[in-house]
């Protein structure tokens, strides 16, 4: 089973579903939300195994094993039931479903391709402040580095990174490198870097980049994503 | 020069400052109380931050700090950052914010790094590391469907259930007047554990060294055995080599210089790994059993 696993406003992922649909892809579409509220949730975790099965209100059933491909964006976690109870409950909650959606896909990880992965502060990919993103430029072999919260420049060139492969109109072998080896350090497969001065400066990176505009070459590279198979 | 960033009147930022200076090792203490009177300057420099923190009328290079023990409370609910100005309350925040990220970034041995502290904010993804590393996890259900809890409890007779996140976590045996409360599972789903026959042990792992203390208590959770009028002993304890490397190991996974590692001794033998405390109170065992927790993370900071 391959998954979309994203929000009802994140149109790209949704477009995602739709393209890999047309291509006859066996593709599910699933909210964080959808997941949260299931009818069953169940996860157990022993010493010698380890299992999960999810049954959701629309019918479909989840179960460790199953999974081939899992596109996770997820950006917030919200249980609308508890939506109208006092905020210190809410705030519980909140607390209580991110750990445990931290824990699934933790253990979803285990069995399959996931895009992204969580990373422990993150349900998706690094999220990670300014000074983390420069350093780890630096590492990944940016000479120049200075990741801020800024509007976009003019000069501003995007490299996007999935699985190991780069999207890029900027021609230097070597960026492109930094920005697969960035992505690497940051464990998160699908990243989009933010250069500037023909790519010779690092100034910012996002695990849940928009990916829609590059139509077909990321698609392709999905694609290639998706013949992973469980050793 | 060791950095202590806290509450200087804390019992772990209080030791280890008591041990350093017996050590011989200057100190110097961020009091975030007094963040008014603070400042931290920094950038990146040849590819390395670099700056200065003035405290009062002191400044300190921040490349001469080898070592930092970091032990923040919630900004947002210091005392002195409630009754702020507008304007003082933005530059605590701001100094805050600072401090987190140069932290994350700098050079200097820090203990410990706030992105290494998120593990334990999931108790079940913890676990699965934990399982990784050699130790033994108790067996567990996370669930909102009754049939299979009560198969679960079937099967391992006594259970308990405590919170998934590191919020509300008392532990808690399940008894016959939770049935009664039972439906409510189904909108939030609950963790539920076997209850483990044994004695507790508290592991502190301080880079490549252990110090292993053994709780007796008349209560679920020794922490809190007291508030329900029980006892709780505390004594110096020998683990096996083979745990204490597990230990190790298990700390150095998760990026922690210091961890505090609860650990569950059965009858049988058997060894299991409750969780992981990345930011260990051991002042509280320390007080109890005279056991050197201070002095050797002071050691490790001056080694750094």
């Amino acid at each position: 089973m391959n998954i979309i696993f994203c929000h009802p406003f994140d149109k790209d992922a949704i477009w995602l579903y739709l393209e890999l649909k047309k291509s006859k892809i066996a593709v599910e579409l699933l909210t964080p939300e959808q997941v949260l509220m299931s009818q069953h949730w169940t996860q157990a975790l022993d010493n010698s195994s380890e299992d999960f099965s999810l049954s959701l209100h629309n019918g479909l059933t989840l179960k460790g094993g199953q999974i081939n491909f899992f596109f996770n964006r997820t950006q917030i976690v919200d249980a609308p039931i508890w939506r109208q109870a006092a905020e210190r409950e809410r705030e519980y909650v909140r607390s209580e479903m991110t750990a445990l959606l931290m824990s699934w896909l933790y253990q979803v990880q285990q069995q399959c391709l996931m895009i992204n992965p969580p990373v422990g502060h993150s349900l998706c990919g690094a999220a990670w402040s300014n000074a983390q993103w420069t350093k780890a430029a630096f590492d990944a072999g940016f000479t120049e580095a200075s990741a801020a919260d800024h509007s976009q420049s003019m000069d501003t060139d995007k490299v996007l990174v999935v699985g190991g492969k780069a999207i890029t109109k900027l021609r230097s072998r070597k960026l492109v490198q930094h920005c697969i080896d960035l992505a690497q350090i940051a464990k998160s497969p699908l990243l989009e870097i933010s250069v500037e001065n023909n790519g010779n400066t690092f100034i910012g990176a996002t695990a849940l980049p928009t990916f829609r505009n590059h139509g077909r070459k990321f698609l392709a590279l999905i694609y290639h994503q998706l013949s992973w198979k469980n050793p | 020069m060791i950095l202590l960033c806290g509450i200087p009147s804390e019992g772990p930022i209080a030791k280890v400052n008591e041990a350093l200076l017996k050590l011989g090792a200057q100190t110097v203490i961020f009091s975030q109380r007094q963040f008014a009177d603070a400042e931290l300057e920094w950038s990146f420099v040849n590819r390395k931050p670099s700056g200065y923190l003035h405290l009062f009328n002191c400044s300190y290079s921040l490349e001469d700090f080898r070592g930092i023990y970091t032990r923040f409370m919630s900004e947002t609910e210091l005392p002195e950052m409630k009754s702020a100005s507008e304007a003082m309350r933005k530059h605590g925040l701001n100094l805050h914010d600072s401090f987190y990220q140069w932290l994350e970034v700098t050079d200097a041995c820090v203990v410990n790094r706030h992105s290494t502290m998120f593990s334990n904010s999931s108790k079940p993804y913890q676990m699965q590391i934990i399982r990784r590393y050699g130790l033994k996890i108790p067996p567990t259900l996370i669930t909102n469907d009754l049939e299979k809890l009560k198969e679960f409890k079937q099967q391992h007779k006594r259970i308990i259930y405590k919170s998934i996140s590191g919020v509300r976590s008392i532990v808690k045996e399940f008894q016959a007047e939770d049935e009664e409360r039972l439906s409510l599972i189904h909108y939030c789903p609950v963790q539920f554990q076997a209850l483990l026959d044994g004695f507790d042990v508290r592991v502190h792992v301080i880079g490549q060294r252990t110090i292993a203390t053994k709780i007796l208590t008349t209560g679920t959770d020794y922490r809190y055995a007291h508030q329900d009028g029980g006892d709780t002993d505390l004594e110096a304890y020998e683990i096996p080599d083979s745990v204490a490397d597990a230990c190790i190991r298990l700390s150095a996974a998760l990026g922690l210089h210091f961890s505090g590692i609860d650990l569950r001794f059965t009858p049988d033998g058997q060894v299991y790994c409750f969780e992981v405390n990345p930011m260990p109170g051991y002042s509280y065992y320390e007080n109890n059993t005279g056991q050197p927790i201070s002095q050797t993370l002071a050691e490790y900071l001056m080694n750094a």
